[in-house]
């Protein structure tokens, strides 16, 4: 089901032409990715979704009574603490008090935050205060969720449940429109990628080829590859994604024990 | 309905955790014990002054709460409520709330000063008509002030020294509009866009007693002007986005 229709979309700032006759339509339950370098006006690109910044021409035209949550990628700070803001939030999604206080202990706990929800926003760190910009959005369940670069400061472990929260709100069929430069985050989260290359959106093809890093275990007395290094008590193999999936079988009946598996870009 | 009063709420919680209110209070504070020390003083005189003090702490107040609007909080709160409507509205009803506050002080104190010190405070006894008229022309005032103070928003004019430079021009024009006038007489054809405030001592200057009627003009009139300016402030911002 169509929700958000972008018509022939243009936005300049001065003489700098950032979107270029966009037209594009998001569905219910799509994720959609936009990549590229910085300024090439992939949040200039959200923030004209949620109609929240007037294109120069065309125009965005969404369902009507759509609720959009925004991660923003800096999430400032204000003088109360995290669990009054997110409080305020909750109720200002129309969650009841109490309702709202369980849910911003169970986030809490789930990113690693229980301990600072009560520290003023201004003495916490960009990291932590980026989380209560990720949090902020999971309070209830929106129809539309903007990811604009979300992950920024963020530790591994929060990053994962950042995924894990967004797919299950994908499963319940809203949109996850997201803008990162973190090529794991694209890839555990969007089902399309685009990059905006001079103002047009394009589809995105990841360039070169994807490396890999092979954790084995050395189950008694065989003789390493000549590319396997020591890594601890197990041994690491770096190969091209392709080449895995062909040597990994062969290695594996052998007597190896394959102990870990992960890209280069999400070492 | 719900929404706008929970914005409103959440404005004036954020207002009132930082510190921009203290030095506006100070002010309030200090003008209340230098003007009411010195007894007895005119009922008139003494509420005409406190609307002028008014009117410039609520400007004050109006660019300080506009200053601290985090475009990236406006918007998470935009989405949320899917109405610009209730936003803007909760803006308004914050400053209007303010508002009410300094002019419940600023009338309240004289009150109470008046009953410490014996009914003396005064040249003549106080009466609730005369804190009644005290009441209404301060808080039209404010709200006035208010309006004036935040039409110059961030998202309306981005050059902050400027904006706080022109909106004092502005509210300082507004106080001496009658006198330049007179000194200048072609300004009327421009003046009558500010707030009336300075009608208030033309009006009350030279007399010893409220009228309702006059003060109740007076407010109507500084209340429609305010919501003018806010008005224009908030579809501005509407326009213009982020």
């Amino acid at each position: 089901m169509e929700i958000i229709r972008l018509e022939n979309v243009t936005k300049s700032y001065g003489d700098k032409l950032v979107l270029n006759h966009i037209d594009k339509v998001f569905h219910r339950g799509e994720a959609v990715a936009f990549v590229g370098h910085n300024g090439c006006g992939k949040s200039t690109l959200l923030r004209i979704i949620a109609g929240l910044t007037v294109p120069s021409d065309g125009r965005a035209v969404q369902a009507p009574g759509l609720l959009f949550h925004y991660i923003p990628e800096k999430f400032p700070p204000t003088p109360v603490t995290a669990r009054q803001y997110l409080l305020n939030m909750g109720i200002l999604d129309g969650m009841r008090r109490d309702e709202a206080g369980r849910r911003i202990a169970s986030l809490g706990e789930d990113f690693f935050f229980g301990e600072l929800l009560d520290v003023p926003m201004r003495s916490l760190s960009k990291g932590t205060l980026q989380k209560v910009g990720v949090i902020q959005a999971f309070m209830t369940r929106p129809d539309v969720l903007l990811l604009d670069e979300p992950v920024s400061g963020q530790d591994k472990e929060s990053q994962k449940v950042l995924i894990e929260k967004t797919n299950e709100l994908r499963g319940e069929d809203v949109t996850i429109l997201l803008s990162c430069h973190e090529e794991h985050i694209v890839n555990a989260i969007a089902q399309d990628v685009y990059t905006i290359r001079e103002g047009r959106l394009e589809d995105y093809e990841p360039a070169g080829t994807k490396m890999c890093t092979v954790i084995l275990e050395n189950a008694g007395g065989l003789e390493a590859d000549g590319r396997m290094t020591k890594y601890g008590r197990y041994y690491r193999l770096k190969a091209e994604e392709t080449e895995c999936d062909r040597i990994l079988p062969g290695l594996l009946s052998r007597g190896w024990r394959l102990r870990g598996m992960y890209n280069e870009e999400d070492s | 309905m719900k929404k706008i009063a929970e914005l409103t709420r959440y404005g004036l919680h954020i207002y009132f955790k930082g510190n921009k209110f203290i030095m506006p209070l100070v002010v309030i504070i200090a003008y209340q014990y230098t003007m009411y020390t010195i007894m007895p003083v005119g009922i008139v005189d003494s509420f005409v002054m406190a609307s002028y003090l008014v009117f410039f702490v609520l400007v004050w107040a109006g660019l300080s709460v506009s200053a601290d609007e985090n475009p990236v909080m406006e918007q998470i709160q935009l989405l949320r409520v899917r109405s610009s409507l209730c936003y803007y509205i909760s803006r308004s009803i914050i400053l209007a709330m303010l508002g009410l506050l300094v002019s419940a002080v600023c009338v309240l104190f004289p009150v109470i000063q008046n009953v410490l010190n014996h009914k003396g405070l005064f040249l003549r006894p106080l009466t609730a008509y005369d804190v009644l008229n005290a009441f209404i022309l301060v808080a039209g005032c404010s709200f006035a002030g208010g309006a004036l103070g935040s039409l110059l928003h961030p998202r309306v004019m981005e050059d902050r020294k400027l904006a706080v430079v022109l909106t004092v021009l502005l509210s300082v024009l507004t106080v001496v509009r009658t006198g330049l006038v007179q000194e200048i007489p072609f300004l009327k054809y421009v003046a009558w866009i500010l707030p009336p405030v300075d009608r208030i001592a033309y009006i009350y200057g030279n007399v010893d007693e409220f009228r309702i009627l006059q003060t109740g003009l007076i407010f109507m009139a500084l209340v429609g002007y305010g919501a003018v300016l806010t008005v224009i402030k908030s579809c501005i911002c509407q326009k213009r986005k982020f």
